[in-house]
């Protein structure tokens, strides 16, 4: 089926990517995803997930605990995609910045709109992720593949 | 004579000058909501519409006592146009006649009919007034929240045309200036009465009852143009730009400045669902100004009728009382910068105008949409102030953050895993096919078994029940098993438009990948849920998804016409579908609202109940007058926790027809019905009723003369 095609990510569910830029947010990674997943599964074998390159960065640093909306893992590699689209260089997109979806209230025209702000820029980006990685539209977690 | 035209152009031009003025206003005031395409194409059905509805009073005549008591005064304003027109033309030559008729008997008869036709209903409408005062009713009468003195001086002001109007023509009669000879049997008849007064005295008698019947025309002009009567002119408006057919079944795509949002390239100063008064659109300001607050929609609310603050009446009058309020801000008379920041949703305390619990208490039935004569879309305003709410404000009932991420993470409501969408087929005794890819073309149907079909244990028997008929029947059908997501429906319903965007796009890339080279006409679907049906048939086209879709008891009826499927009549002795002897208890019919309301279909199911021989019983409350079993909305997914539970005053009403067997055709019917029959069993009440589905109860009846299956123990439902 079309929408099987290709290997999910595990942290957010959307097609990873194997060919272009390495750097690309999207390009594919294969590794632990720490803390949540243990490093061996039950058989002793190495419990690898396949990932984009910038959800394995927010996985390890914020952990699948933290956010639980598959929406908003989506929503910061949009926003990741989008700035690494545009030409900037990853330290402006990086793990420092994804949080705010680079929205900040004290450049905003009305700062006191910026929790609206930011969730129609989540929807956004959200909605660009999904666009880019499947042409279409949204893949679930249990759809997703492991390596193992 | 000239002193009476004097003071009729006087009084006229007062008189109008202040209803332009009025006019004016409102006009600029309902101009202002956001604009909205649509609502002028497809004129042909419009003006049938407009014709059915306005002349024929056809929503108005389902209740039919004052539905006819209505349908006199409306077209006594119509043909009493005609005494206006003889009214001022007298103005100007009291021997005045209207052209080519102004002579003829009938049309005389025609106005003084009419005139005693309104007087009649007049009484019956304040008998009705008095029968359901709701200060001695309180909740249980429909007036209960409407402006009741307005409602009464406007009875009053219609007395006032009618006897003024005979005062008139009557004067006129005797003092030899009426156009009538014959016909007008009451003017002529008052006519005689006064035939002893003295000419002087009549020709005043005459002035005085014109010059009132005027002023009493142009002071009540001025009323309802200040009140809630304002539907006597924008109710034909507002009949005529309503959606097509009705405002029901497809929620419209959520838009701002009149075009749809697209979630990607949307504007951070886009509107997303109604946030303040000036979100809505010109047609919803419509709907608030043309409330004639008749509280039909308010009688067949199952949240008001089960003791919940919602009442679809007092909702779209305070959002009018707020439009009106907040007017000068919109349209110009007070300075938007003093404009004082009230949420339109937020509780009482702290200004707002729609309370949340209010708000989400609505089960998007349609009841109030169905009833509305003047066709107000209820359900639109509702859903769009619950899009803010959810995707601006982020405020929405707890439990509805479960549901969503549900729906995120694992493409259902119930947060199962996709693998497990295919257990319902386990036992079997044939394969289902499943697709993977490309549907074959020796397959006529997908079968959409749906998130519920899917993981509710209730619900898994009525698939199943399904599958094994069509394959009885002979009909190809593969359905997706894991490759099925949740079309979006109860996401789109508590206001969250963005993910029923997600899960619609990608479940519509799967139907389009499986229907790929399929000509339209044969993109057929065939699912148990109604809520499955509705969406994929009639809101994927939003989003260029083009299947037919139908429901299971259409299917299954057109099975059991062509004779694919034949029911056998119970014997006596035997069972009735399972529950009760031959002789014993009929079988009753819930209408699922997103079914009957939805989507017009009564009929299927009722003929494949009948079909299998057993007696069905009507509750009170059925067809399109069906009262929700309260799932809809997402409010399966939500804690009931004010007045009493819909599903037990459906539950109540359903044991009251003394029914042995409760037949839906609904998954989450069937749940929320089965969850108010076990509590009113552990009550003691009911413990020989069950719950089932049409297509369990048609499978057990094609099924009696082969393999017969044990019924049911009484006890459990389903």
């Amino acid at each position: 089926m079309a929408r099987l095609n290709g290997f999910g990510c595990f942290y957010c569910a959307l097609p990873v990517r194997f060919t272009g830029d390495h750097r690309h947010p999207g390009y594919v990674v294969i590794d632990h995803v720490a803390p949540a997943i243990p490093a061996v599964d039950l058989g002793g074998l190495p419990d690898l997930r396949v990932l984009h390159r910038f959800c394995c960065h927010t996985a390890r640093t914020g952990g699948t605990g933290t956010c639980s909306s598959i929406m908003l893992r989506r929503a910061w590699l949009g926003w990741a995609t989008g700035e690494f689209e545009a030409g900037r260089h990853d330290k402006h997109y990086g793990i420092r910045h994804y949080p705010r979806l680079g929205l900040h209230p004290a450049r905003l025209r009305e700062p006191q709109l910026f929790r609206k702000y930011w969730r129609i820029r989540k929807m956004q980006c959200a909605a660009l992720a999904c666009r880019y990685y499947t042409g279409f539209g949204v893949l679930h977690s249990d759809a997703t593949s492991e390596v193992t | 004579m000239l002193v009476r035209m004097i003071l009729g152009i006087v009084i006229t031009v007062v008189g109008l000058a202040l209803a332009l003025r009025r006019t004016v206003w409102l006009n600029r005031l309902i101009k202002s909501g956001q604009p909205l395409e649509g609502r002028t194409e497809n004129l042909r059905e419009r003006v049938g519409t407009h014709l059915a509805e306005v002349f024929g009073q056809r929503k108005l005549l389902k209740w039919s006592v004052p539905g006819l008591a209505h349908f006199f005064t409306f077209w006594g304003f119509v043909i009493l146009a005609t005494v206006y027109l003889e009214a001022y033309g007298a103005l100007f030559d009291e021997h005045f006649s209207i052209w080519w008729v102004g002579h003829w008997g009938v049309l005389g008869f025609l106005q003084d009919f009419i005139a005693v036709a309104v007087l009649v209903s007049l009484i019956v409408f304040t008998v009705i007034r008095i029968r359901q005062d709701p200060h001695r009713k309180e909740r249980k009468s429909r007036f209960f929240g409407s402006h009741l003195g307005g409602a009464w001086l406007i009875l009053f002001m219609i007395f006032n045309v009618v006897w003024t109007m005979f005062l008139f023509r009557g004067a006129s009669s005797a003092a030899g200036t009426f156009p009538y000879s014959s016909g007008a049997w009451v003017s002529i008849g008052i006519g005689h009465l006064l035939s002893s007064v003295d000419h002087g005295t009549l020709v005043v008698v005459e002035n005085v009852g014109l010059l009132l019947h005027i002023g009493v025309m142009l002071v009540f002009l001025n009323i309802v143009l200040n009140s809630k009567h304002l539907h006597i002119f924008l109710a034909p408006v507002n009949v005529t730009v309503k959606r097509l057919p009705d405002a029901l079944g497809p929620l419209l795509p959520m838009e701002s400045g009149g075009k749809p949002i697209d979630f990607e390239e949307a504007d951070e100063d886009a509107i997303f669902g109604r946030g303040k008064i000036e979100d809505f659109t010109w047609k919803g300001m419509l709907d608030f100004a043309t409330c004639t607050e008749c509280g039909r929609c308010q009688s067949q609310c199952p949240a008001w009728n089960t003791g919940k603050p919602l009442s679809p009446k007092m909702v779209i009058m305070d959002l009018r009382d707020h439009l009106f309020g907040q007017a000068p801000y919109l349209i110009g008379g007070k300075d938007p910068a003093d404009r004082p920041e009230l949420p339109l949703v937020g509780p009482a305390s702290e200004g707002g105008v729609i309370d949340p619990d209010v708000l989400w208490s609505c089960t998007t039935c349609g009841a109030c949409v169905e009833q509305c004569p003047v066709d107000i879309e209820h359900v639109d305003h509702i859903v769009d102030m619950r899009r803010h709410q959810v995707l601006i404000e982020s405020a929405f009932p707890t439990e509805l953050g479960t549901l969503f991420r549900n729906l995120e993470n694992k493409g259902n409501p119930w947060g199962q895993n996709n693998s497990e969408r295919l257990d319902w087929a386990k036992d079997l005794d044939f394969e289902v096919p499943v697709c993977d890819g490309n549907l074959d073309d020796a397959v006529e149907y997908l079968f959409w078994i749906g998130c519920a079909g899917a993981f509710d244990d209730n619900a898994r028997k009525t698939v199943r029940a399904t599958a094994e008929l069509l394959h009885i029947a002979g009909v190809t059908f593969a359905v997706l098993g894991d490759g099925e997501t949740c079309t979006g429906d109860p996401a789109r319903r508590s206001g969250n438009e963005f993910l029923f965007q997600m899960l619609a796009q990608e479940t519509k890339e799967t139907l389009n990948a499986v229907f790929e080279g399929r000509e339209p006409g044969t993109r057929k679907i065939v699912t148990t849920c109604p809520h499955c049906l509705n969406t994929l048939g009639r809101e994927y086209p939003q989003l260029e998804g083009h299947y037919e879709v139908v429901h299971h008891t259409q299917l299954l009826n057109r099975l059991v016409r062509e004779r694919k499927l034949v029911p056998i009549a119970p014997v006596a002795g035997t069972t009735v579908n399972g529950v009760g002897p031959v002789t014993g208890r009929p079988l009753t019919y819930h209408d699922p609202c997103y079914l009957g309301r939805h989507n017009k279909i009564y009929d299927p199911p009722r003929e494949l109940v009948e079909a299998t021989g057993a007696t069905l019983t009507e509750m009170p409350r059925h067809a399109d007058r069906s009262l929700c079993c309260g799932a809809g909305g997402a409010r399966m997914w939500m804690e009931e926790k004010i007045g009493k539970r819909i599903n037990l005053e459906r539950v109540d009403e359903a044991i009251a027809t003394e029914a042995g067997t409760i037949v839906t055709g609904c998954p989450f019917c069937k749940v929320m019905l089965s969850d108010g029959l076990v509590q009113r069993q552990s009550e003691n009440q009911a413990a020989d009723v069950t719950i089932r589905d049409v297509a369990q109860v048609l499978l057990e009846s094609t099924t009696r003369g082969t393999a017969a299956p044990a019924a049911a123990p009484a006890s459990q439902p389903g």
